[in-house]
């Protein structure tokens, strides 16, 4: 992921983040802008679903497949 | 009274970000940062050492009064002109003592802040209104500002604001649920055990109450 890219996804999940910082001889020392991009921040829901990280959402993906009777099953046998 | 939480000024204060060829090495902000915490310091506070937090700048804890713990981020799109970023991180920070320890440290702030020599054009702004980025900006919202832009407590306060209808229905919801789940269970319309009915009837009735607080204590802002 490139800075850009970076500070876009930043600002969007972040509801308290504005611009951020660039070298100084980038954008004219003016730093990267969101409102120069025109860039909006997400929603709520947009919010939580982007800014999860991928292996809580594959977590999150396997429970209803996760057999729980059996799991409980095996872990009383195994004790 | 609502304290807006962002306030942006311009500052005298070096640029002390450092770069190498490439990129960034330190993000500017930690003198900045440094003067804020003595400001702080000077009002009573105990006050944490400035953090390095990446892109955010720089942050730091502070505590006031032994039990009031607030939170600071001080950072830049470009000098000279800052952002501090000043939270209440008290448990249960909009209970009446806690809201109002709040909005008197950041009223000590707001003057200390126009009172310095080091910082200039002292603006607040709320959460959703976010800071300005550049001293263009800054110089714009400070001609037209409000009166009430200048300083840290925002007029649409919790008299101004309208409570948030959607969570408190959905906590009515919830706390009548808990109320009658063990109604249906004495019936017999409802529920296995008396053990369990009456443990999720009080988990929700927790639920639902913290709910009704947390609603009634944030106002929805128009």
């Amino acid at each position: 992921m490139s800075r850009s890219d970076f500070y876009k996804y930043h600002y969007q999940v972040d509801p308290k983040a504005g611009g951020f910082r660039l070298p100084a001889d980038l954008n004219g020392g003016k730093g990267w802008r969101p409102k120069e991009l025109g860039l909006i921040k997400y929603g709520l829901p947009e919010r939580i679903w982007k800014g999860m990280p991928v292996p809580l959402k594959d977590a999150m993906a396997a429970v209803p497949f996760v057999d729980a009777p059996r799991f409980y099953d095996k872990l009383e046998t195994s004790q | 009274m609502r304290v807006k939480p962002w306030v942006a000024f311009r500052t005298d204060l070096p640029d002390d970000q450092v770069e190498n060829e490439q990129d960034i090495v330190v993000f500017g902000g930690r003198n900045v940062a440094v003067a804020i915490g003595e400001i702080l310091a000077r009002l009573g506070c105990e006050v944490e050492e400035p953090k390095p937090a990446g892109e955010n700048g720089w942050e730091f804890a502070v505590k006031y009064k032994e039990r009031h713990r607030f939170w600071c981020q001080v950072n830049s799109t470009s000098h000279p002109v800052f952002r501090l970023l000043f939270e209440n991180m008290t448990f249960r920070s909009r209970a009446a003592p806690n809201a109002a320890a709040y909005a008197e440290l950041a009223l000590k702030l707001d003057a200390a802040l126009k009172k310095s020599s080091l910082f200039h054009d002292v603006c607040w702004w709320s959460l959703k209104e976010g800071p300005p980025d550049d001293e263009i900006e800054l110089a714009e919202a400070k001609k037209r500002a409000r009166k009430d832009r200048s300083g840290p407590i925002s007029a649409a306060g919790k008299e101004g604001g309208r409570p948030a209808w959607g969570c408190l229905a959905l906590a009515l919801y919830v706390t009548l649920s808990g109320v009658a789940a063990p109604l249906l269970f004495f019936v017999g319309i409802a529920g296995d055990t008396l053990g369990a009915t009456l443990f999720g009837s009080a988990f929700l009735i927790v639920v639902g109450l913290l709910g009704f607080f947390r609603a009634l204590d944030e106002p929805v802002e128009h």
